[in-house]
């Protein structure tokens, strides 16, 4: 009883607290319109007459040449002015100040004592690199970068910018150690993952958690919508608002934000004004690339369709083991009046080069910044066009971002930020491997088949029936082309983000920051099916409208103080968290007028209405300190507590500290002078998880209405009403070093990260009563090492050479599962991604053959052949192999840049070393026959006698199958008569032509008395079809299409020209620069398939919204080069 | 100044005042109930029983090809269906009868909580239904210990089937009396929500005690082993059973959308492949003794090769139900022997390659033949969304009496008067094909029932023509494989290159998923119980023909 009530007491707290501070910031609005009030009138009065002098000179750079905008202030006053476009400036200045401050961005500070002078000339230094570098860290703090004691990744907007992406994702690919940022699929537009330190939660998509000016964004990955990938929200920021982003990768960092922080947090910046020239600035950017397709997944073109080689020609089958081209091969064919040969029509190489096209993508940025004594603005509008590769897919993206800062008195100021980026397509493609997908169906045409009557549209469909009967080259595929202009999936995406934030500074040390954050997302989504396609005989709609709404309101205290050997900061406050999310759906599969999309023309009874409404609540408390001593030693401490709506009561309230260490060895010790910054850190932190909302109890959905009867059926996962948070506990330790004037600076961080009481969603037999369960399980640790290496190798005027290194490892294990739990993971054709305990996340499992287990027989390790010829797998999991993990060793960033006088040179290769995955797509394009190579089995001396070859050889041969497509690839000739004359044809020309494509599994049938009969090719063997021997071997074994996941990528390539600054102070621009872009330029697999590993991923289908690492279907996009131009300008 | 401040402090108050957070409401879902009533389940559980009940033999199921009925001619491996080369987890029905399970259990807790003694026997009877089907299909199988992941069992034992049995038998006669305790003819169901006896008490009696003696006879076999008195249930049951078709367990699809509409229709596949022939042994049968279904389940040729024309041309030729259908006729080729020149034509039990050129002479190597077919079709009510004919049957009449026709016969349970049972059976599948309504000039079924092909009284071996009667007349029913399992009738030739020279009679189980090795142990415990036949190949006992206790030690089917 006394328990429960502390439990009560504990739960108003945040209540009365959150109070407290709704009040506190209410009570600062209020103050705030009363300053707007009084400011009008105030100004008039404030100004004071006294006496005055005037200051004039020129400011000019190391070279001599003029600045222009450099801030000249007198200090300790607001009273300043900028440059001119010729550097000179002038200020008039009351007569008691006595030091004049010049600064600009890239600049040191200077101040100049003024004395008697009335003409001051300056020349600015340029401001190293590294040195006092601020970054924004948690709560969008800004701090010296080395009294950090973690790890924070930063990406400068200019890098971020140096070719146009799609995505700032894509831009950030390579340049941050730690993080694996990987396209999941082939196309510009599509979901981008990235994952920080390993991925460690077991359930969900790993995905870091976004903030934009301190604005918690919406981001999810495999927001798929009928099979379309509709692409990740953050790739809808407009890269050129973003002044710099700054990766908090761990928990030490990121323990402020809370639950939400388990997985890193990224903090973009917009830009401001504030960092602008003083007045109005103008900035100008444009772009143009284009997207070449150049390497094509290699079908084959040498045999037609089929499953049966020359036998059976055709069947609904969508393989390629069908008699041999241009062979004499005579058949009918569809729509064909009378049976004729077989000929290869165009090859499929052409055949996809028709079918892609060049893709183009424009981005244009425009904005109008202000920079004023009392508030700067900056006003952005962009837009970006992409034409994609496939015939009738776009994406267009606009942009306006607007944020203004405005100081309404010396102690108020108040900022505001608002972001609306849309995006929106009239058709993505369809990223999925089913037969309506035209990716797949040009891949699937036979070589047989000409492709004319299907690329044109008049000749789509059936004549006298258009829009109603297609033609089809086959029952069960569709026409890709048909597919691609009329079976479509667009979308509209609004993501709106706003922050208005007010500053007091109530005293001189303590400071009062109030915000509202608010972040939407809605998405309008609709699928149109054409009549008469494969999986939709009368067509379709479907129209899903989903929206999502955070709201944040957050208030904190600051107290800053700094004493002669000591700095403090101490910052607490409380945020109340709501966040709201919405689905209307509507769908009909029964259109009565084809060609009309929209929900009433749906068949009677054929309308599904669905919607979905859920909330969450999050209140947290927190406080954050920091103390620096002789800025030597910093400490810092921070804790949360957090009240979660979505679990148990008993559960709901969690705290998590952190603290954090940082060193600085060069302040405290005489170290030579070479050594700039020598710090060492380290950080532990705590952040706990909750989980969405519904999950404590089971409910019943309801079906599909029969008739006029309600259908329900209880949800068949069963719930758990004593979840607990999850809790992530980290520890990092990490040096920094800047060595020889900062020519070499260097950041290494090592660290472990365990994951306790994950939230698991476990299979389970149905016969328990439920398919699943939630359950809190386990204990998952990740290791790794992120280094970061920045050096200046070569450092003259007019030629410098910059290397930069980002190196990531990370390994990450389960250590723990729940009672009962032997292992986590899934399975996907013949892998398992199976982890068990002691194991590693991304370990890959097969099941072996059954095989011949006496040590001490002639045949042992062959496998067992059955009376039908094939092999049987083992489904004893104890019995399982390991075959790999998806994981890479390592991951290596290497950004080069080279200036020569007004040159400068970029590139950005991503090395990605180690690891494996499972492809689906070698996988079927082997069982279907598509790739040449695949023509036959093992490889064997076709003169010799192959039993003898597999008895001297059997390692080579055991798990394999033997055999072709006829005997010049290795087929043999059927012993029995009456299958020889069964698989032989009469061609053209009126011969007998034989196929002897017999082929066989390679093992031991057992003889039935505990003793084996040979089935390697003699006259006990059980003969197979090709497509059967390699059904049954190569298909079955993941290993057979595991490959290596290294590749070497080189992402970008700009060089770029600075136009000098004598010829654009002419043309009054403050900057123009033109580029010379290159995209993706090479691509190296190591494992020598067409396959990018960088897509091997999947879209869980556990509605987790997971994304699997680790193995792929169908990503047969061609690889695309790009190229273009991108010119900037500022006035 | 003030006042105004405290005025608007006051207003700004109130909403925080009032957003006290109720985080048990936020979390509650909006979306799903988690009350409902069991009426709601109701339904949902009797369209999924006679979806998993008939899904065994209908296109999508392996059963039709085992027994005869049709042969695949093409689609995804119809080849090995064809064969017999069933796979384990492959077309299985185990996930979605345990998964129904779960929600009988549930509708059995939602009657009690609401005090519904109907939907609580009926719970019952759906228990005993589906746990009826699971152990027919696999052997012994999850019961006592299902559904008890809130205790704490993540992994059920496998229960014998003698004891399934021995328990869901008394389930059907505890549910039976518990329909007939309730007063009234009238159920507490709500309108329209009973989708096979719309309340009808009676019928629901009728329908427990049909089910009942079906399963009697099931274990006839196996009686000494059991501890219930079978022969004192089939007696009890027998009373008051099926008398018309009306009485009939019959779901009919309404065929408005993909989910209520036939698995062949438009809705639920665009593209209308004919792939499902009838097999040539049923085709003979049907032909042999003038049998009018044959028109009702199949339409003629649409190519029929002519000795006696020179040229092509197309007739018209009317079946006896009236229904007209154009041919087209052409020469018979040179060069061939084989081919058929009938009007109806099956396909050969079993095959080892794709038969889509099967009877197509010159045309077989194309992909010509499949949409001018010169084997016959299934008739068109089989490709439609929705026919009165083509319906989901859980148990008829008709069967009832060829059970009790059997049961007389092998002199079981005390039934007498095997002929007129037998006679009743075959008149009441006519009935329900629409043969009496259709046939024309009138079906005279005594002069049909008098052919030496039929008649009972004419037959050497009584037992194997009723049960062949009752094969044909359970035509795509499921039931017809466990008749035959039980009787060796009719006795099935393996299909030519069959992975083995015999039929299979049980699934494989599914496969543990997730293969804990809890679970695998209990799996284990389940397979070391089946007895493995002499067609057994594998080292597991977890064969398609392992015996189960069913049909240890009865001969039986092989």
């Amino acid at each position: 009883m006394k328990k429960k009530q502390f439990h009560g007491d504990f739960e108003n707290l945040p209540r009365k607290a959150m109070r407290i501070i709704q009040l506190s910031l209410f009570l600062i609005v209020i103050n705030a319109a009363m300053f707007f009030s009084t400011i009008s009138y105030s100004q008039g009065t404030n100004i004071e007459q006294s006496q005055e002098k005037t200051v004039t000179g020129i400011v000019t750079d190391d070279e001599g040449l003029p600045l222009i905008g450099v801030a000249v202030l007198a200090q300790g006053t607001t009273n300043g002015t900028v440059t001119n476009l010729d550097g000179d400036f002038s200020l008039t200045i009351p007569v008691d100040i006595e030091i004049l401050q010049f600064s600009y961005i890239g600049y040191q500070l200077q101040e100049v004592v003024i004395g008697s002078q009335s003409r001051i000339n300056v020349t600015m230094l340029e401001a190293a690199v590294g040195l006092n570098e601020v970054v924004v860290t948690a709560l969008g703090i800004s701090r010296e970068k080395e009294s950090l004691g973690y790890s924070v990744g930063t990406v400068s907007g200019e890098s971020l910018n140096e070719t146009p992406q799609v995505s700032v994702l894509n831009s950030m690919q390579g340049k941050v150690a730690g993080a694996q940022i990987s396209q999941t699929y082939g196309v510009k537009g599509s979901s981008i993952s990235m994952v920080i330190r390993g991925a460690s939660s077991l359930s969900s998509d790993n995905q870091p958690l976004f903030v934009v000016d301190g604005v918690p964004i919406y981001n999810t990955v495999n927001n798929q919508f009928n099979q379309v990938d509709l692409g990740n929200a953050v790739s809808d920021l407009n890269p050129d608002d973003i002044e710099s982003v700054s990766i908090l990768k761990g928990p030490s960092a990121a323990a402020l934000y809370g639950s939400r922080a388990g997985n890193g947090v990224v903090l973009i910046t917009t830009t401001t004004g504030k960092n602008k020239k003083k007045g109005l600035g103008v900035s100008f950017n444009t772009a143009l690339i284009t997207d070449a397709p150049f390497e094509y997944f290699p079908i084959q073109n040498e045999f037609a369709s089929g499953q049966q080689g020359a036998f059976a020609f055709e069947g609904d089958a969508y393989e390629f083991w069908g008699p041999k081209l241009d062979n004499g091969f005579i058949a009918q064919q569809r729509y064909a009046d009378s049976p004729s040969e077989l000929i290869s029509h165009e090859n499929n190489i052409n055949r996809q080069k028709e079918f892609y096209q060049t893709g183009l993508t424009q981005t244009n940025n425009l904005a109008f910044s202000g920079n004023y004594d009392k508030a700067n603005f900056r006003v952005s509008v962009g837009n970006f066009l992409n034409k994609g590769i496939m015939r009738n897919v776009d994406l267009k993206k606009n942009n306006i971002g607007i944020n203004g800062n405005m100081k309404l008195n010396d102690k108020v100021d108040i900022s505001i930020m608002t972001s609306i980026n849309e995006s929106n397509s009239g058709n993505r493609p369809n990223n999925n491997d089913g037969f309506t997908t035209p990716t797949r169906g040009i891949l699937t045409i036979g070589g047989q088949v000409d492709m004319s009557p299907y690329k044109n549209p008049e000749t789509w469909y059936m004549p006298g029936q258009e829009g109603i009967v297609q033609r089809r080259w086959k029952d069960r595929w569709n026409n890709p082309y048909l597919m691609q202009e009329l079976a479509t999936t667009g979308y509209n995406r609004t993501q709106a983000m706003s922050k208005v934030q007010l500053n007091w500074e109530i005293f001189d040390d303590f400071s009062f920051n109030a915000s509202y954050l608010r972040s939407s997302l809605s998405q309008r989504v609709e699928t149109k099916k054409p009549y008469n396609t494969v999986d939709a005989a009368y067509g379709g709609y479907d129209l899903l409208n989903s929206s999502e709404r955070e709201e944040n309101w957050e208030g904190r205290f600051s107290y800053t103080k700094t004493l002669t050997d000591f700095d403090i900061v101490v910052n607490v406050g409380g945020n109340l968290r709501d966040n709201v999310k919405e689905n209307i759906r509507n769908s009909t599969t029964n259109l009565v007028i084809p060609g009309y999309y929209n929900i009433s023309n749906g068949g009677p009874g054929s309308v599904i209405y669905n919607n979905f409404w859920s909330q969450k609540k999050v209140n947290s408390l927190f406080g954050q300190s920091s103390i620096g001593y002789k800025n030597m030693v910093y400490l810092d401490l921070t804790a949360r507590n957090d009240w979660s709506s979505t679990l148990p009561k008993d559960n709901r309230s969690y705290f998590y500290p952190s603290a954090s260490l940082s060193i600085l060895l060069n302040e405290m010790f005489d170290l030579p002078k070479w050594i700039s910054l020598a710090k060492i850190r380290a950080g532990y932190a705590q952040v706990g998880n909750d989980v969405n909302p519904y999950q404590l109890e089971r409910y019943y959905n309801f079906g599909e209405d029969w008739g006029d009867a309600k259908r329900a059926a209880l949800d068949l996962t069963a719930k758990n009403a004593q979840l607990k948070p999850e809790i992530a506990t980290s520890q990092e330790i990490g040096a920094e070093l800047s060595l020889f004037d900062n020519r070499i600076s260097l950041d290494a961080t090592y660290y472990v990260v365990d994951n306790e009481n994950q939230i698991l969603n476990i299979s389970t037999p149905i016969t328990s009563g439920a398919n699943s369960k939630l359950i809190n399980a386990g204990l998952v640790r990740g290791k790794g090492w992120e280094v970061a290496l920045n050096s200046s190798i070569i450092r003259q005027k007019d030629f410098t050479f910059d290397l930069g290194l980002n190196y990531t490892t990370n390994r990450t294990s389960i250590l723990e599962l729940a009672d009962g739990i032997e292992y986590f993971g899934t399975k996907q054709g013949a892998a398992y991604f199976y982890t068990y305990p002691g194991g590693e996340i991304g370990d890959i499992y097969q099941a072996p053959f059954e095989k011949v287990e006496d040590v001490n027989s002639e045949y042992y390790g062959h496998g067992i052949i059955y009376a039908n010829g094939k092999t049987r797998r083992v489904t004893d999991p104890d019995k399982f192999e390991k075959i790999g993990n998806f994981n890479p060793d390592f991951m290596l960033g290497i950004l080069p840049s080279i200036k020569y006088k007004n040159f400068r040179v970029f590139a950005n290769f991503d090395w990605r070393s180690g690891g494996e995955f499972y492809s689906q797509t070698m996988m079927f394009a082997k069982n279907d026959g598509k790739v040449a190579g695949y023509y036959g089995g093992e490889s064997y001396d076709l003169n010799g006698d192959i039993v003898q070859q597999i008895k001297d050889n059997p390692d080579k041969f055991i798990d394999k199958w033997v055999g072709g497509r006829d005997s010049e690839y290795g087929g043999f000739t059927w012993p029995n008569e009456g299958q020889r004359e069964a698989r032989s044809y009469v061609n053209a020309s009126g011969e007998q032509i034989y196929v002897n494509d017999a082929s066989f599994a390679v093992g031991v049938q057992p003889d039935g008395n505990g003793g084996y009969i040979e089935n390697f090719g003699g006259p006990e063997t059980i003969w197979l079809s090709p497509y059967h021997g390699n059904r049954s071997q190569d298909r079955l074994l993941a290993e057979a299409n595991l490959y290596s996941a290294t590749y070497i990528k080189l992402r970008e390539l700009t060089i770029t020209y600075d136009f000098p600054k004598t010829l654009i102070n002419k043309m009054k621009l403050q900057r123009l620069t033109l580029s010379a872009i290159g995209q993706n330029l090479f691509v190296w697999r190591k494992s020598g398939i067409f396959i990018d590993p960088e897509t091997a991923f999947y879209s869980a289908n556990d509605g987790s919204g997971a994304l699997q690492g680790g193995w792929e279907y169908y990503s047969v996009i061609p690889f695309t080069r790009s190229f273009g131009f991108k010119l900037g300008a500022e006035f | 100044m003030k006042k105004i401040l405290i005025i608007i402090l006051t207003v700004a108050l109130i909403p925080i005042l009032i957003s006290c957070n109720d985080f048990e409401e936020v979390n509650k879902s909006p979306n799903d109930v988690s009350n409902i009533s069991p009426n709601f389940l109701f339904t949902s559980m009797t369209v999924n029983l006679a979806a998993t009940y008939c899904g065994l033999s209908e296109f999508n199921g392996k059963v039709s090809p085992l027994v005869q009925y049709f042969q695949k001619n093409d689609g995804y491996q119809s080849e090995e269906l064809n064969a017999l080369v069933w796979h384990p987890n492959r077309f299985s029905i185990w996930e979605s009868a345990y998964s129904n399970l779960v929600n009988v259990k549930a509708m059995s807790d939602l009657s009690v909580e609401e005090d519904n003694v109907f939907l609580e026997a009926v719970a019952l009877v759906y228990r005993a239904v589906f746990m009826d089907l699971i152990t027919k299909v696999y052997g012994d199988a999850p019961f006592s210990e299902t559904n008890k992941l809130e205790e704490g069992i993540v992994f059920p034992k496998y229960d014998q089937q003698k004891e399934i049995y021995e328990t869901i038998l008394i389930d059907l006669k505890t549910a039976r009396n518990m329909i007939e305790g309730i007063p009234g003819n009238e159920l507490p169901v709500l309108d329209g929500y009973d989708l096979l006896y719309d309340g009808d008490k009676s019928q629901w009696i009728k329908f427990i005690n049909s089910l009942r003696i079906r399963m009697c006879l099931l274990l006839n076999n196996k009686k000494g082993e059991l501890s219930v008195d079978i022969d004192a249930e089939f007696q009890d049951a027998a009373q008051n059973v099926f008398t018309s078709n009306a009485d009939n367990a019959v779901l009919y699809y309404i065929g408005t959308s993909g989910t209520n509409s036939f698995s062949d229709g438009p809705f639920n596949n665009s593209i209308i492949s004919f792939s499902e022939k009838m097999g040539q042994g049923l085709l003979d049968s049907l032909r042999a003794q003038n049998d009018p279904r044959l028109y009702r389940w199949l339409r003629p040729v649409e190519k029929k090769w002519d000795n006696d024309i020179v040229t092509s041309d197309t007739i018209q030729v009317t079946d006896p139900l009236g229904q007209t259908f154009p041919i087209i006729r052409l020469p018979y080729p040179d060069g061939f022997d084989d081919l058929i020149t009938d009007m109806y034509v099956g396909i050969p039990v079993g095959n080892d390659v794709s038969w889509t050129g099967y009877n197509a002479g010159p045309y077989a190597n194309s992909d010509e033949p499949k949409f001018t077919s010169y084997v016959s079709n299934l008739a068109e009510m089989y490709y439609q969304n929705a026919n009165d004919y083509v319906s989901r049957k859980i148990i008829t009449y008709s069967e009832v009496e060829f059970i009790l026709a059997e049961a007389a016969a092998i002199g079981a349970f005390g039934v007498n008067d095997a002929e007129s049972h037998y006679k009743n059976a075959i008149e009441a599948s006519m009935d329900i094909w629409g043969i009496y309504e259709d046939y024309v000039g009138g079906f005279d079924f005594d002069n049909f029932y008098s052919q030496e092909s039929v008649d009972l009284s004419q037959a050497t071996n009584k037992h194997e023509r009723i049960m062949t009667q009752k094969w044909i007349s359970m035509w795509l029913r499921p039931e017809s494989w466990f008749d035959w399992r039980r009787t060796g009738y009719p006795n099935f030739e393996p299909p030519y290159r069959a992975d083995q020279p015999a039929l299979p009679i049980r699934y494989h189980y599914d496969t543990p998923n997730p293969p804990d090795p809890q679970y695998v142990d209990k799996y284990n415990e389940a397979i070391g119980r089946l007895e493995k036949s002499e067609f057994v190949q594998s080292t597991s006992a977890d064969d398609h023909r392992s015996k189960m206790w069913l049909l240890q030690g009865t001969n039986m089917p092989y």
